[in-house]
């Protein structure tokens, strides 16, 4: 609102410090009152007539002996105010009626400004102040002449009203009481000083100057605003909507006018009525102070006043403060304070301000001239009055600064209001979009994915808020109520385990189907069940005929070969040739490479990642493959998207390539596993089994297999957790997210030519000792499993194995098992840790270890032979009888371990229609 | 905007700050910006002793740019899923 | 497609990438080490790792320019782990440098090969 950025508070505060003396006139050169507008010309200001600062403001104690409101009683004094004001709105005319305020303030301001001389010197704040903010004023300023004193009374109720805090609104209700106080010493002392001849010639000679006085003054108003046309009329303005702004100024200042005039008629009627009233009480004064005379005579006889003496100058001085109210016409104060139009409004307050600063130090001037007396001879007029042409051209000057200052704010506002509120809007819409995209998948891909996964795991409907909008998603979380931890990797394990369980159950309901005869067969191999009269060891019933596995199957792997039917080496053949073509017949037409380095690892990778994401988003977005339009494009693209990953993957290149093979190898970091099982998905047929074909080749290449016998040790070092990390990764991403899915897919005869790959190798053992090795002969067992039996009843169900591939299998089987059952307990980690554990303490390792190897032998014993199964039975015997006598003996301390033990013993007992609780202690 | 987008996920989670002075303050995260400011509620500051006048502070917001790290719960980051975006992201830029 | 011969590493960013999932050992100021696997990063080298540990280089007295101040490794181990990106001096990823020695010799020795052919 302050143009000049003065705070109105602030000059109250300021002034009060002076006043209490609070602050030291040196400061007063070093305060700037805003940058803005300080032009700097109080620096260079005279500093003289020092030596009546004390007198002007230091000793302001008594200020009330100071006031003479006596003079302006005269008659000739009151209607000088009245006069003019008609006088003005008439010949300004009402439309100049915006311009008219400042003049009216002027004629105020000017019937009281004394010498300008001691104005211009004086360096009070007060004086100082209005030198600094130009402005039209200042112009009708300098024009004064040198008034006398009497007015300045009016003038310091005026500037006590326009101060006070309730001037603004209720300026008539300036308290009688207050002014009564402030008025009944000061008139009495005044009268002291002075005779009223004395006053009588002062006032009559004020009045004959300040008569002469406002016609010139208007003059020169009139031109200095024709100097300076209101800034918003400035030629500069050129753009449309600066006119269209200045249109509706207009009409709101038309609007205003009109207001005006009403007020003023209203204000004229008010001001006859008044100076009426005014005249009569001039007379009743006049009246009153002929008795003061008399009174005063009277008082310089020794004898005091009188009460009734008293009493009278208490009335007259009421009446004085009255009239000088009614001076001070309610109705021009109303003018005074008259809303200001639009550009003119934000000089209105500072304006106001100097108009107060300049009173106050008239004032202070008006102390010093009339306790001192006007001391003006010729010469000091003369003095004066070139000192105020200099004063006139400087505030011209100042003038012309204000003018270059306004064009300059009216040229920067040419620009104003270009943009209307809707193009903002746009521009802040655009620079929002800038942050926040609207395509959320691209920018907020990661959490809109994860809330919509997370909602589909509660079971929440997937489309239901499936996109985060701009609003909502900025800043604000998704608060999804009860998360899941890790449900992924949950199932990973319980998918493992629920095959294996499956296989055992399986098979104990098909021992039920067949009856009982078989499962007496196996009764009391573990010892004797019941009996509680042998407290000693359990005696060993079953007579197991070591020859008998041998001659059930062979030990040797010549004998195995021998045995291996036709069947199974032709599919193996077969397989073979069909996976690899002819690259494989011509074993040497192909490029012996070194194996993959790390980082050519993860290049491809990283490129095979891009190719997913492309798929899937891709799949994203043309997902339904029902929109005929572009179907083969899209057909074409996809099929092409689907053969660069599975050339990626290195599949197709020759199992000899090198070692490890490049597939191998690019399975070897965890991105590398989960890479797999995001790749799986989109293969089909032909492209899966040959995958699933380098897989079981090439099984012991991988490095979970190679530096598998690192875990079997119950040290931790980085390396270890490291392939622990990877065993863990390769179980979750490659077993069991892409190869079950890929073993649903293979028929028994493939099963079984697979089988023949990893024997004729002569890796069986070494595939058997590690976690991945068990877990993938496992999912081999489960495969067949489910087809001998065909359980697969899914919509794809296949027709029941041909008699030729269950043959195969059951010779793949066989040959398995008797290469496995001499390493029967290798297939412990337990086992092979505590052989690897020489001296010293040996710890024991936990049987969490173990469960895959129980589950494994689970599945083996399931899908056994009568006789396979007692061989089992016998190689395990001993580690069961460990097992359940430690638990119930009590020997095993961690209730967790106990149980985990039992339920590793359990899940192969069952596997053979057996029961830990068969076992007795 | 990928690590912001991580942040959206863990709200309501409890995580601790730490701030290039080597404060720690864990709280429940309410919401965060993508300047990545953060602000947290029912906070707890973890060197007490060292930081007395924290003691009374329940809630605060963390200029990102004073953060050294946020310890967040792993159980609630998808890291696969976090790859991934990364990716993604990664792509964008290059497209770009 | 053969991403052998045409590694894809053109920017800096580019060889972070290849970390992703990986363990990355990652220098901050502060003297403060971390190792971890890298799961997320951005342009502003925001990283977020899992199973990190933090080493703490702290040097006590050795002041006034003496070099015999004891130093202390403080060692502390995090799930998951936010790092901002402007106290991240480098990172270091997994694969050795020899690996990267290694391709480009080879690359060299392919052009060779096709040269003479």
């Amino acid at each position: 609102m302050s143009f000049f950025s003065f705070e109105s508070n602030d000059l109250e505060k300021e002034k009060q410090r002076y006043l209490t003396g609070e602050v030291k006139e040196e400061g007063l050169t070093e305060y700037t009152w805003g940058d803005n507008s300080y032009d700097g010309l109080g620096d260079v200001l005279q500093e003289r007539g020092d030596e009546l600062n004390d007198e002007t403001f230091g000793g302001i104690g008594d200020v009330g002996k100071d006031f003479d409101f006596t003079r302006q009683v005269l008659p000739g004094d009151v209607p000088l105010e009245l006069r003019q004001t008609p006088a003005l709105q008439h010949t300004n005319g009402l439309s100049h009626e915006r311009s008219l305020s400042p003049p009216q303030k002027h004629a105020y301001l000017s019937q009281s400004s004394s010498s300008l001389q001691s104005i211009w010197d004086n360096k009070s704040p007060f004086s100082v102040l209005p030198k600094m903010a130009a402005s039209t004023s200042r112009v009708a300023d300098h024009h004064a002449r040198p008034v006398t004193t009497p007015d300045l009374l009016s003038q310091s109720q005026s500037t006590h009203s326009t101060f006070s805090p309730f001037a603004d609104s209720i300026p008539l209700r300036h308290s009688p009481a207050l002014s009564q106080e402030s008025s009944l010493p000061l008139a009495g002392s005044q009268m002291e000083g002075r005779t009223l001849q004395e006053i009588e010639a002062e006032m009559r000679a004020s009045a004959m100057r300040s008569r002469e006085a406002p016609q010139l003054r208007q003059q020169q108003l009139l031109q200095a605003q024709a100097r300076t046309p209101p800034p918003r009329l400035h030629p500069h303005a050129q753009s449309p909507r600066f006119h269209q702004l200045q249109q509706h100024i207009l009409i709101q200042q038309q609007q205003q006018q009109q207001q005006q005039q009403q007020q003023l008629q209203d204000l004229q009627e008010q001001l006859r009525v008044e100076e009426l009233e005014r005249q009569l009480r001039a007379q009743q004064i006049s009246q009153l102070q002929q008795q003061q005379q008399q009174m005063l005579l009277r008082r310089q006889s020794p004898s005091g006043p009188t009460l009734a003496e008293i009493q009278a100058a208490q009335h007259l001085a009421q009446l004085q403060q009255e009239q000088r109210r009614r001076q001070h016409s309610p109705a021009l104060d109303q003018r005074y304070h008259m809303p200001q139009p639009l550009q003119e409004s934000a000089q209105f307050l500072p304006q106001n301000i100097q108009m107060q600063q300049r009173l106050l130090a008239e004032l202070a001037q008006a102390e010093f001239m009339r306790d001192y007396g006007t001391p003006q001879t010729q010469e000091e007029q003369e003095a004066l009055r070139a000192e105020a042409v200099r004063k006139i051209m400087e505030a011209e000057r100042m003038e012309e600064k204000r003018r270059r200052k306004a064009s300059k704010i009216a040229h920067m506002s040419r620009y104003n209001d270009l943009m209307t509120q809707s193009d903002k809007d746009f521009i802040t819409r655009i620079q929002v979009s800038q942050l926040v995209t609207q395509d959320p998948y691209l920018e907020d891909w990661y959490c809109q994915t994860l809330s919509r996964l997370r909602r589909a795991r509660q079971g929440l409907q997937p489309e239901e808020q499936r996109v985060l909008t701009f609003d909502s998603g900025v800043g604000v979380g998704l608060g999804m109520p009860g998360q899941r931890p890790s449900g992924r990797k949950l199932s990973a394990v319980q998918r493992m385990e629920a095959q294996v369980e499956r296989i055992v159950n399986n098979a104990r309901q098909r021992e039920r189907e067949k009856g009982l005869q078989s499962l007496n067969s196996l009764q009391g191999a573990l010892g004797k069940t019941a009996g509680r009269s042998y407290k000693a060891a359990p005696r060993q019933l079953l007579q197991v005929d070591s020859t008998k596995p041998a001659a059930n199957g062979g030990h040797t792997e010549d004998e195995f070969k021998a045995r291996l039917g036709e069947h199974a080496a032709k599919e193996a053949a077969k397989l073979r040739r069909g996976v690899f073509g002819e690259a494989y017949d011509e074993e040497h037409n192909f490029v012996k490479q070194d194996p993959l380095t790390r980082l050519e690892v993860l290049v491809i990778i990283e490129h095979l990642y891009d190719l997913v994401l492309e798929a899937d988003i891709f799949v994203e977005r043309h997902g339904l493959l029902d929109d005929v339009e572009g179907l083969d494009e899209r057909k074409e693209h996809r099929a092409k998207l689907i053969n660069s990953m599975y050339e990626g993957l290195k599949i197709k290149l020759p199992i000899e390539t090198s070692n490890p093979h490049p597939f191998i190898s690019l399975l070897g970091p965890v991105k590398g596993k989960r890479l797999l099982s995001r790749i799986v998905p989109y293969l089909e047929g032909e492209h899966l089994l040959t995958l699933l074909t380098l897989f079981v080749t090439c099984f012991p290449q991988l490095d979970v297999v190679t530096r598998a016998p690192i875990l079997d040790s119950m040290e931790d070092t980085p390396e270890k957790r490291e392939i622990e990390r990877q065993t863990t990764a390769f179980q979750e991403f490659v077993m069991s997210m892409s190869m079950v899915p890929v073993f649903h897919k293979v028929e028994l005869r493939v099963l079984a030519g697979l089988l023949s790959f990893l024997h004729e190798r002569g890796e069986l053992v070494t595939i058997a000792r590690t976690k991945p090795g068990l877990d993938l002969l496992c999912l081999f067992l489960s495969r067949a499993d489910s087809l001998i039996h065909a359980y697969d009843t899914g919509p794809e169900a296949r027709p029941p194995p041909t008699v030729d591939s269950l043959t195969t299998w059951r010779v793949m089987f066989d040959g398995m098992f008797d290469t496995l059952t001499p390493h029967i307990l290798d297939l412990f980690p337990s086992e092979r840790i505590l052989r690897a554990q020489t001296g010293g303490t040996a710890q024991i390792p936990p049987e969490q270890l173990d469960t895959t190897a129980w589950q494994f032998l689970a599945s083996v014993g399931a899908m056994a032979s009568l006789s396979q199964q007692q061989t089992l039975v016998t190689a395990l015997r001993e580690k069961v009888l460990d097992l359940v006598i430690g638990v119930k003996k009590g020997w095993v301390a961690d209730p967790e371990e106990r149980n985990m033990k039992m339920k590793n013993v359990n899940i192969f007992l069952h596997a053979l229609q057996l029961d830990s609780s068969q076992i007795t202690v | 905007m990928l690590i912001f987008s991580v942040f959206k996920t863990l709200t309501d989670q409890r995580v601790t700050v730490e701030l290039k002075n080597d404060l720690s303050i864990t709280g429940t995260l309410k919401s965060v910006d993508q300047f990545l400011n953060i602000r947290l509620d029912g906070i707890k500051v973890l060197d007490e002793q060292r930081y007395p006048h924290m003691m009374a502070v329940k809630n605060c917001f963390i200029r990102g740019s004073v953060v050294r790290y946020v310890q967040l719960p792993a159980e609630h980051v998808d890291t696969q899923l976090l790859e991934d975006a990364t990716r993604r992201e990664a792509a964008n830029q290059t497209k770009r | 497609m053969d991403a052998t011969a045409a590694p894809g590493i053109q920017e800096p960013f580019d060889l972070i990438r290849l970390s992703l999932s990986e363990r990355v050992f990652v220098k901050l100021r502060g003297d403060r080490e971390l190792t971890g696997v890298l799961h997320a990063y951005d342009g502003h080298m925001n990283l977020i790792l899992s199973d990190v540990e933090e080493t703490i280089l702290i040097v006590d007295g050795g002041e006034g320019g003496k070099t015999n101040g004891t130093v202390n490794l403080a060692k502390r181990k995090m799930a998951m782990l936010f790092v901002r990106g402007d106290g991240v001096i480098l990172v270091r990823t997994s694969y050795d440098l020899l690996d990267a020695i290694d391709l480009c010799r080879r690359q060299k020795i392919v052009q060779k090969c096709a040269k003479l052919c």
